[in-house]
């Protein structure tokens, strides 16, 4: 949810830089770019953006466009060379207009990309500057309004954007009023005012009419990834709330069948429920759309693992594997390490041994273009650690740390956990828990590192630590599959099940009606005793 | 987030909350010494403990062990007032103490469980942490032969949860617990409401306000001490899960057993200052403190909640006062690090962080080792980064949290302040992590 956000917010801006556009077709090719994201297309993508930028090559926007879809193709450095020309052709336009908005805006954007964030910072904050004294010259102009909460949700300044995007919404400017809603609706997700948030997509689903199936199906969409968030935060009724999903989901995909991301949601959703029929249904739904995807064949075969249905992923990752030939090999070795993992859990070890040593063959041969792809090295720790050669492997990973990028990402953080795993099967405590409190450092929300942090520490004797790290782990999501069910085991021993029923109501009820329930004995005592 | 007893004990004590309640509620289904004195004062202290009065419950103790000098509970229970009161030293000897009688009794019976369990407490509390699960794992064999010759040994059942809870085998302990209830245990209801805590720590919040309610519903209305006890943590749970008003109703209920509970009023102060009701809050502020003057959290607490209604001078008189308390407590005992770790938060809220900074510092040299009860260290380093941090020292305030955190990684302040320093030295992607994992936790302004 996170990473949609994030990138809901830089298509956005993105979006609104690529105004400048004059050429049609330029802007035209853009516009299939963006679709082809949409359905999970980004090698058609990328051609439509480089078609953009062959014609209009000083419009950033294109840039911007072509570093978006290579990030989410994880060939990073590419993205960090398109970056990086959009910072040239941003530079140049505020050396020509140092009051250009837009610019400093591009500049934010093309900083944040490089993970340069201090002078990122700085350029978003001259924007919100400009835009300020627009507002003070103009205060109905919705449009400064519009950009200025976009470049305080860029600063992450979610509490002063909310605002801004109001203001949009109270001058109701047609031209961004659904848009202004979504925004806001995404900000109250990221403050945690989930109720506030699903009000807000509610509202820009009235803004949108009902002939634009469209945006219909993806405001539903969004609102279905809101719901699904607040279900997995599993504090009060986590099955409404991901049911609900589920429905907005469907919603979605009934009003635009070809949108791939509803169909995926739902199946995901469907699983969580434990509804396995809805959940293949929507998959192969996803899959039929575009058999050629290679994209929903990934989530297909994720979704399929997660909820260990290892048998039905393994032909999801033999397909990806056709699909990406030779030409996309990272996806490939991807897959093969993916099909391996399915094959362990189904007990077939020498067939998963062949597989992760076939997804080591192919990130050597990355590692021979460019012995500097941190990414391949993880991916090489990985395999190397699945085929138990651990020295090997904590080498590889040694080397993704070494090489992993300056900005922010996630790789320095899963080979630091890589490395706690290895260091931890071959009895080196101390050097795992520090492995996992770097992985930790770097990305505290993976339970995977608390959990190796817990084993650690018990290896190590120290069960007092482990038990608070076992704790924030479970919080964060982490389930011990083989232990017993023990809501199941106090519902089948309690004598008082309605009971259970009516204290989860109450704690996860409005005040309102909490009080009445804590109230109704007392007010029925003293009738009894009246009597 | 400060709360009752937590406020009392100071943040440090925030986790060993729930647990030292029960360890309490639990010590009274423990073999007891023949002789009746012995039994008389040893309920004493339990019950002085269990209101919050633990340098009493510890000379109540010290009497039951005059009285039997053989009984490791009486020592076990000792030890841990003792830390109570911030005096490890002492605490240490009486820990040994216990330590020696468990010895002993192994010696005459190399099987028996509590005696494998008592141990197993004992050198936990002395940091001997490997040797403490060794012992704990004997206790489990040990119960294990117990329960095989006698499944339906409902106590064998919860003490053999209680090891199991120790060692991390948390799944394993609820089915004892579980156990345990189905046999009806006279202590039934305390094992409902460890099963509610053990889920309430994993985040499983739904079913650990069921079981929590279950709890209630299997202790009798006679034995009010555990249900006050089953109340108060029930009500920390609805505040975790953001259901003040609930707790509130909680406290209500817990205060309506005995209006003289500190700890009731502390918690039902507590909530109202979040609800922003100030001045009920100062009421139940003022009440906690009629009760124990020397209540150094109740002060600070009252502090805070005229700070809130606009009574400044009366909100520095009250922090004042907390500041007399805990120059106290220090003169006393200058190795309190509790004491430290209160005067420290008192001179913050006084604005005074220079000072405030140097008694946190000062804490963490006396406090004994962290996993001790009595230790302060890591609302001490939280504290210190709350300083830092006011006074724009982002990287040391930045170190100061992650030490707080690698004691007790499960405090949303700590993951709270350690976001705001991240995004303070502009690093906004881990800030807004530790930000998501502070609200995951809990925090609340």
């Amino acid at each position: 949810m996170k990473a949609w956000f994030s990138a809901a917010l830089l298509a956005a801006a993105m979006l609104s830089c690529s105004g400048a556009a004059q050429e049609k077709t330029a802007s035209d090719w853009e516009k299939e770019g963006w679709a082809q994201i949409d359905n999970a297309s980004y090698e058609k993508a990328l051609d439509a953006f480089s078609q953009a930028i062959g014609m209009q090559p000083d419009n950033e926007s294109f840039w911007f466009d072509r570093a978006f879809v290579l990030a989410l193709q994880d060939r990073q450095n590419e993205s960090v060379a398109a970056y990086n020309m959009a910072l040239n052709l941003t530079e140049n336009k505020l050396k020509r207009d140092p009051q250009d908005a837009l610019a400093w805006q591009s500049k934010s954007v093309a900083l944040a990309g490089l993970g340069r964030r201090e002078e990122s910072s700085e350029a978003a904050e001259n924007a919100v500057r400009i835009y300020d004294q627009e507002i003070g010259e103009h205060p109905e102009n919705a449009t400064a309004w519009w950009y200025k909460g976009e470049n305080l949700a860029n600063l992450q300044r979610f509490e002063e954007a909310l605002p801004a995007y109001e203001k949009v919404i109270a001058l109701n400017d047609s031209k961004r009023l659904k848009d202004a809603w979504l925004s806001k609706a995404t900000l109250l997700m990221q403050l945690s005012r989930y109720d506030e948030s699903f009000l807000a997509f509610d509202e820009a689903l009235k803004v949108i009419p009902a002939s634009d199936a469209k945006n219909l199906s993806q405001a539903w969409q969004w609102k279905g990834s809101a719901l699904e968030e607040a279900a997995s935060l599993g504090q009060c009724d986590e099955t409404g709330k991901l049911e609900e999903a589920y429905q907005a989901f469907h919603k979605s995909s009934q009003l635009n069948p070809q949108n791939i991301w509803a169909w995926i949601n739902m199946g995901w959703a469907a699983e969580k429920l434990g509804w396995s029929e809805k959940a293949a249904y929507a998959f192969d739904n996803a899959t039929l759309i575009d058999p050629a995807n290679i994209q929903v064949w990934r989530s297909k075969a994720s979704a399929l693992f997660h909820v260990q249905r290892y048998n039905e992923s393994i032909p999801a990752y033999e397909r990806i594997i056709e699909l990406a030939g030779e030409g996309k090999s990272a996806l490939a070795a991807e897959a093969w390490q993916g099909l391996g993992d399915a094959l362990n859990e189904t007990g077939r070890r020498s067939e998963a041994m062949a597989a992760y040593e076939k997804a080591l063959q192919i990130e050597d041969a990355a590692l021979t273009i460019n012995a500097t792809d941190a990414s391949a090295w993880l991916n090489k720790g990985d395999a190397l650690q699945k085929l138990e050669r651990y020295d090997s492997a904590l080498q590889a990973y040694d080397e993704a740390i070494a090489n992993a990028p300056p900005y922010w990402s996630t790789i320095g953080e899963s080979a630091w956990l890589g490395s706690g795993d290895v260091l931890l099967k071959t009895g080196q405590y101390e050097d795992a828990l520090e492995a996992y409190n770097r992985s930790i450092d770097l990305i505290p929300l993976d339970e995977r590192a608390w959990k190796g942090k817990t084993d650690a520490l018990q290896k190590l004797g120290r069960a007092d630590e482990a038990s608070f790290t076992l704790s924030l782990a479970g919080i964060l999501g982490y389930k011990d599959r083989n232990a017993a069910n023990p809501k199941a085991d106090i519902q089948a021993n309690s004598t008082a099940h309605a009971v259970m029923e009516v204290a989860y109501a109450e704690a996860c009820s409005d005040p309102v009606a909490a009080t009445k329930t804590e109230k109704e004995p007392e007010a029925a005592r003293s009738q009894k005793d009246g009597e | 987030m400060t709360t009752g007893m937590q406020g009392r004990l100071g943040k440090s004590a925030r986790f060993a909350f729930p647990s030292l309640l029960l360890a309490l509620a639990v010590l009274c289904a423990s073999s007891l010494a023949e002789e009746n004195t012995a039994v008389g004062w040893y309920k004493k202290g339990l019950e002085l403990g269990g209101n919050g009065s633990f340098e009493e419950s510890a000379q109540a103790f010290g009497q039951a062990i005059k009285l039997d000098p053989e009984n490791t509970s009486s020592y076990l229970s000792l030890a841990l007032m003792l830390e109570l009161t911030g005096d490890r030293r002492r605490a240490e000897t009486a820990y040994q103490e216990a330590l020696n009688l468990t010895k002993k009794d192994l010696q005459k019976n190399p099987v028996d469980a509590e005696a494998w369990w008592n141990q197993g407490v004992a050198l936990d509390s002395l940091s001997r942490q490997t040797e403490a699960k060794e012992a704990r794992e004997r206790a489990v064999l040990a119960y294990n032969q117990t329960l095989a010759g006698n499944p339906k040994d409902a106590a064998s059942w919860f003490h053999m949860a209680e090891v199991l809870v120790s060692l991390n085998r948390q799944d394993e302990a609820i089915q004892a617990y579980e156990r345990s209830i189905g046999l009806n245990y006279s202590k039934a209801g305390i094992a409902a409401i460890t099963i509610s805590n053990l889920l309430q720590s994993r985040g499983r919040y739904a079913e650990a306000l069921s079981a929590s309610d279950q709890a209630l519903n299997l202790t009798p209305a006679s034995n009010v001490q555990d249900r006050m006890l089953i109340l108060e943590i029930r009500g920390t749970l609805l505040e975790e899960v953001g259901r003040q008003e609930v707790a509130l109703q909680a406290y209500d209920q817990c205060l309506q057993l005995d209006s003289n509970s500190e700890s009731c009023w502390m918690n039902k102060a507590s909530v109202l200052s979040h609800l922003h009701r100030y001045n009920e809050s100062t009421g139940a502020y003022r009440k906690a403190i009629e009760l124990d003057p020397e209540m150094s959290n109740a002060w600070l607490g009252l502090g805070g909640a005229l700070n809130a209604s606009g009574e400044e001078a009366d909100a520095l008189a009250a922090y004042q006062s907390a500041l007399k308390i805990a120059e106290q407590q220090i003169l006393d005992n200058p190795e309190n690090a509790r004491a430290w770790e209160a005067k420290g938060r008192t001179l913050q809220k006084m604005g005074r962080y220079q000072d405030a900074i140097e008694a946190f510092n000062r804490s963490v040299e006396v406090s004994g080792p962290v996993v001790a009860v009595s230790s302060a260290s890591e609302a001490a380093w939280l504290g210190k980064g709350d300083a830092l941090l006011a006074l724009g020292k982002n990287e040391e305030s930045l170190e100061a949290y992650r030490q707080a955190i690698e004691i007790y990684p499960l405090d949303p302040d700590a993951w709270h302040g350690k976001g705001e320093a991240l995004q303070a030295l502009g690093k906004r992607i881990e800030g807004d992590m530790a930000l998501q994992l502070a609200e995951r936790l809990g925090y609340r302004e």
